[in-house]
């Protein structure tokens, strides 16, 4: 018999009018993208999709296209809710576009956050969304203030985390987080951080100067260790997607847990699907899979979890079997067993196929019922009870 | 007819051109209805007005409202007409919601989460309250300034639609344009694909006028127009079927004349698009080709001049 709730803890509903021209730039090229996007608001999007799904090359993202062109965030949510069993919770990921430099975007982040509201309204119970932040989006204590405008205890909005994107142009240690973090982690606020270097990043033409000196509200031997590395220094003509990987490292989280290593964060995706098969197939040890590793497995002088809340997610890898395969033994380390949450990166992964079959697949390859619940119940409840929620 | 060859030539012409501007306006009106064109540029210019970049899109805000949501025919289709009533209406609903609360308990034992909604009972003072909820931004000084004109939803309601029924008078400008732009292309069609040549069409018809006249119709004057392309020479070619007919069209350009064929297909091309609207208006008397239905009876007098063609 079930423990509690079944939850799947990283899922995306936002669709296309919440993404600038410029987003497909991050998979295509440049023109390519945004010749695209032109024909997708002309409304061109259906017949489009008619005719990619014939070419090999680009069939696999048609499904992928369909949610993100037609169907607006309640009814993706629908769909999405559709492939579990009734009363499964699902963590919604909003992610603020405004900053990304790709162009025109028709709905703002505070738009996007007006429909998820309703979705919210209409499914109280199964979803779960999570508050997405840009540290540029104001001051420090106008971040703050955001924050709390949605985690009120008098008017407590419904939102169960807060979800930062790092890789559209900023580093998780901004002073401009600081107080958030305070927050989160005074009232057991869960934060989901991106981690892979598969995904969305900054398309500005060029990066600002703050944007490229990363100033740290509390430096630790290991950013500077990092940043200081000329290799790991912005450079004119240096690819976007290779310097926003920086904004990504996990080092990056020493900063922020060493002030408060009591937060709720979870560092998603294990590192990426290529870091896990890297440190598979090479056990070099230098890979973002390994590093996430370490700091959930660091210990104080007495031996105590230093940073007992840090999770992390497998969404988007837990289709591949070679990941499935390295998770049970993840699984079966006592020290990370508790800490990593079922996920699935919905609808991200609708390239690799149906949800409710990846879901089933991957069951039967971990093939340990109790690895399951502890990942998808027992794991998600503890991650995403705060003082404004208890998670059932 | 008319004794004048001249005369019977200016009718003749007049009433070719004016089949084939119904024809073309037709077309035009087809694709536009096919494209949506209307309910696009609708859509823009409201998304121009109302996409607040500091605050939210209440364009696509207010197109989710149930009060637009409902005039659209399915998911696909976007409204071609918007009552300036209903839009200030629903406006006035959309800005008044940022004042809405919803907030959510939960039940200590069973821990289901239960919404609760906190609002104003009275729209005009939501309305009032949602504008101070946003930042300051060219669309809250202006919804303010009409705010403070107002002092109930009544008046409100009539401010915006005012507001909304002038803006559409600049729509319908843009409507025009982009129709026009449109019109041209499909009379480039008809009259490459028609090979209408009006300087052919004027001297053949004006011959045809002539002897007419001269003999008083004792002669089986011919009635053909020179629509269409008339091939003289027989191709015995064994070429697929459109590269022969791409010969032969540019054998009959090249006896006709280059400069001649251009000139008179660019008359025709300006006579059936500068006067599309024209027979539009002719055509609307006769039947109703938009197939939107009847635009709706409206208090608004210059809305319905702003809506006339849109």
């Amino acid at each position: 018999m079930s423990r509690g709730k079944t939850y799947n803890v990283h899922t995306h509903v936002f669709n296309f009018d919440c993404v600038p021209d410029g987003f497909l730039s991050n998979y295509l090229p440049d023109l390519v993208a945004r010749l695209l996007a032109w024909l997708i608001r002309m409304g061109l999007g259906r017949p489009l999709a008619g005719i990619l799904k014939h070419f090999p090359m680009t069939s696999k993202y048609i499904n992928f296209l369909v949610i993100g062109i037609h169907k607006s965030q309640e009814e993706t949510f629908d769909e999405l809710a559709d492939a579990y069993p009734r009363d499964t919770r699902l963590v919604v990921l909003p992610m603020d576009f405004d900053y990304m430099g790709g162009g025109y975007c028709p709905n703002n982040n505070d738009t996007q956050l007006t429909l998820l509201d309703r979705v919210k309204l209409h499914n109280p119970d199964t979803c779960l969304p999570f508050l997405s932040l840009d540290p540029r989006r104001g001051t420090a204590d106008e971040n703050l203030e955001y924050v709390k405008h949605y985690f009120s205890h008098t008017h407590y909005r419904g939102y169960t985390g807060i979800k930062l994107y790092p890789a559209l142009g900023f580093f998780p240690f901004d002073p401009r987080l600081e107080p958030v973090y305070e927050f989160a982690a005074r009232h057991g606020i869960p934060i989901t951080t991106h981690c892979t270097r598969y995904g969305a990043f900054y398309i500005g033409k060029k990066f600002t100067p703050g944007m490229t000196s990363p100033v740290s509200f509390n430096p630790t031997a290991r950013t500077l260790e990092l940043y200081n590395d000329p290799e790991n220094q912005y450079r004119p003509g240096m690819k976007n997607s290779k310097y926003c990987d920086l904004y990504l490292h996990p080092y990056n989280y020493y900063d922020v847990l060493e002030r408060f290593p009591g937060l709720k964060l979870n560092i998603a995706h294990f590192g990426g699907d290529e870091e896990i098969m890297q440190e598979v197939k090479k056990g070099d040890k230098q890979s973002w899979y390994w590093y996430i590793r370490e700091m959930m497995l660091a210990t104080d002088a007495a031996g105590r979890k230093k940073y007992p809340n840090l999770y992390t997610d497998i969404s988007f890898s837990f289709h591949n079997d070679d990941i499935i395969a390295n998770l049970k033994n993840d699984l079966a380390d006592p020290g990370l067993r508790d800490r990593i949450l079922f996920g699935t990166d919905f609808f991200m992964t609708a390239q690799y196929g149906d949800e409710e079959k990846m879901t089933g697949h991957f069951r039967k390859k971990l093939d340990d019922e109790a690895a399951w619940e502890q990942m998808s119940v027992d794991n998600p409840r503890s991650f995403l009870s705060s003082d404004f929620y208890k998670a059932p | 007819m008319f004794s004048s060859p001249l005369l019977q030539t200016i009718a003749t012409l007049f009433f070719i051109y004016l089949l084939l501007d119904i024809f073309v306006s037709s077309i035009q009106e087809y694709i536009s209805q096919r494209r949506q064109s209307r309910g696009k540029l609708l859509r823009f210019a409201i998304d121009e007005l109302l996409n607040d970049r500091k605050n939210k899109n209440f364009a696509y805000l207010l197109y989710q409202h149930p009060g637009i949501d409902l005039l659209r025919k399915d998911q696909k289709d976007l409204p071609s007409y918007i009552d300036p009533r209903a839009f200030a209406q629903t406006l006035v609903e959309v800005i008044a919601a940022e004042a809405t609360i919803i907030f959510y308990e939960q039940d200590p034992v069973t821990l289901q989460m239960q919404a609760r909604i906190k609002k104003e009972s009275n729209l005009y003072t939501a309305f009032r309250a949602g504008l101070e909820t946003l930042r300051h931004s060219e669309l809250r000084r202006m919804l303010t300034d009409f705010s403070e004109h107002a002092t109930d939803r009544e008046e409100l309601v009539s401010e915006i639609a005012a507001w909304y029924t002038n803006y559409m008078d600049r729509v319908t400008g843009w409507y025009k344009r982009s129709t026009r732009r449109l019109l041209i292309v499909v009379s480039l069609a008809v009259t490459i694909l028609l090979n209408l040549n009006f300087l052919k069409m004027a001297s053949s018809v004006y011959e045809q006028a002539n002897q007419t006249t001269a003999a008083q119709a004792t002669t089986d004057a011919s009635t053909e127009l020179p629509l269409g392309w008339s091939f003289n020479t027989q191709s015995g070619n064994e070429r697929t079927a459109a590269a022969t007919f791409f010969s032969k069209a540019f054998n009959s350009i090249r006896q006709d004349g280059y400069l001649y064929t251009l000139w008179g297909w660019l008359f025709s091309i300006i006579i059936l698009s500068v006067g599309a609207p024209f027979w539009f208006d002719l055509l609307k008397k006769i039947v109703n080709v938009r197939n939107t239905g009847l635009k709706p009876s409206s208090t608004y007098n210059l809305s319905y001049v702003a809506r006339k063609d849109l």
